[in-house]
């Protein structure tokens, strides 16, 4: 039911794939060109600028190192640390030897990057949504209502029970809600209803806001999503601007200004129904 | 001062006492379980959980106007890597702020 995005997915494969290419080169090399051939990462990737910028901006400080892995389905892997740790300057090691053409050709890239202290950490994203036929063809067909509704209908994605139950008391004298604690089920409620906006929180137990907005935004081009979050972070709004995100604003809200954020957003379906 | 400013949560509801009172019996056991959790994250040294759970709690707050409260949440989400003395004396606060919180709303679901 869960389109197949979540972060940590990435590692896991990198992790096992390493292990088991570590037993056998020929396996290794049907596993590198059938399933998961890697490809050289151009320079201003758009991927790729985003990571590191996420990364640059991020808690996590400067970093002296980094080697980002691009899969072809998607699924980047990003090593980092500091210099001369020994931990990731292995990892790295190892990627560099394995993932690289018979002629040497390392198909991993390795930044130099500004050096501070910053332990061993490993990012892994996978960007692009994919969503099953049946997912897309019930999305498709809630869509196709949306102009005919006598109401706009929201979706709301808050884990809080409090934070959450105080959008929808609020929304529903207006509008038709729909509200979920996670995004596993924000995202069925999303290709069942094709809500006309969505009011996120950042933090959420499953997956991110905003890798959730982009895997709404890879189903919906046309969403529009609010992020209504207490999360201020410079990097978390860039991200969310990324991903398709319409809106930004921060607990504690008004009314106000929830009321005229929906409101710009569905008036052009209001004046036409 | 309350310990609470309801105003703003007074717009959201209309002034409908009966969802707020279904909003102020929210907010305890929502509250209750997020510093559970943070208590527990202290426990064990999980820095990153720690940050998370004081995030929850922030918004919640706010939320609901306890903004002294909410403060200190903060204080405590921006403190991930503290010594556990000190997110001890932070949790310390936060639950005291927290009864005064709880009391005001038990007065107001009682009236």
């Amino acid at each position: 039911m869960f389109p197949d995005i979540i972060e940590r997915d990435a590692e896991r494969r990198l992790i096992s794939f390493l292990d088991h290419a570590g037993e056998d080169g020929r396996q290794w090399e049907a596993v590198h060109f059938e399933r998961l051939e890697l490809k050289r990462l151009a320079a201003g990737d758009d991927v790729l600028d985003s990571l590191l910028e996420r990364l640059l901006d991020g808690t996590t400080g400067a970093l002296t190192t980094a080697i980002v892995f691009k899969f072809e389905d998607g699924d980047v892997v990003i090593a980092w640390s500091a210099e001369g740790d020994e931990p990731c300057n292995a990892l790295g090691g190892k990627l560099h030897e394995r993932f690289s053409l018979p002629d040497g050709t390392s198909l991993g890239q390795h930044y130099d990057l500004p050096a501070e202290r910053d332990p061993v950490r490993m990012l892994c994203y996978r960007k692009i949504a994919r969503y099953t036929h049946r997912q897309v063809g019930e999305f498709e067909a809630a869509a196709k209502t949306r102009k005919e509704r006598v109401c706009a209908e929201i979706l709301i994605v808050e884990d809080q029970p409090f934070s959450r139950k105080l959008l929808e008391g609020m929304l529903e004298r207006t509008y038709k809600v729909h509200a979920a604690g996670d995004a596993h089920s924000a995202l069925e409620l999303y290709w069942r209803h094709a809500p006309d906006v969505v009011l996120l929180d950042f933090e959420l137990p499953d997956v991110d806001g905003d890798t959730l907005a982009g895997m709404m935004t890879a189903l919906d081009p046309d969403c529009h999503i609010i992020m209504v979050t207490a999360n201020s972070r410079r990097d978390a709004v860039a991200s969310c601007r990324r991903n398709g995100v319409s809106g930004y604003i921060l607990k504690p809200y008004s009314k106000q200004k929830i009321m005229q954020s929906i409101e710009e957003l569905t008036q052009p379906h209001d004046q036409a129904s | 001062m309350a310990a609470v400013d309801l105003k703003n949560l007074r717009e959201m509801t209309d002034g409908d006492p009966e969802m707020e009172k279904e909003l102020f019996a929210e907010f305890i056991s929502s509250f209750e379980n997020e510093l559970a959790q943070l208590h527990a994250s202290q426990a064990d040294g999980a820095s990153e959980t720690w940050r998370r759970r004081a995030h929850a709690l922030k918004g919640i707050a706010f939320n609901l106007g306890a903004m002294q409260l909410g403060n200190l949440c903060k204080r405590a989400q921006e403190a991930p890597q503290s010594n556990p003395e000190t997110k001890a004396e932070l949790l310390k606060r936060i639950g005291t702020e927290f009864e005064d919180v709880r009391s005001y709303l038990d007065e107001l679901m009682a009236a």
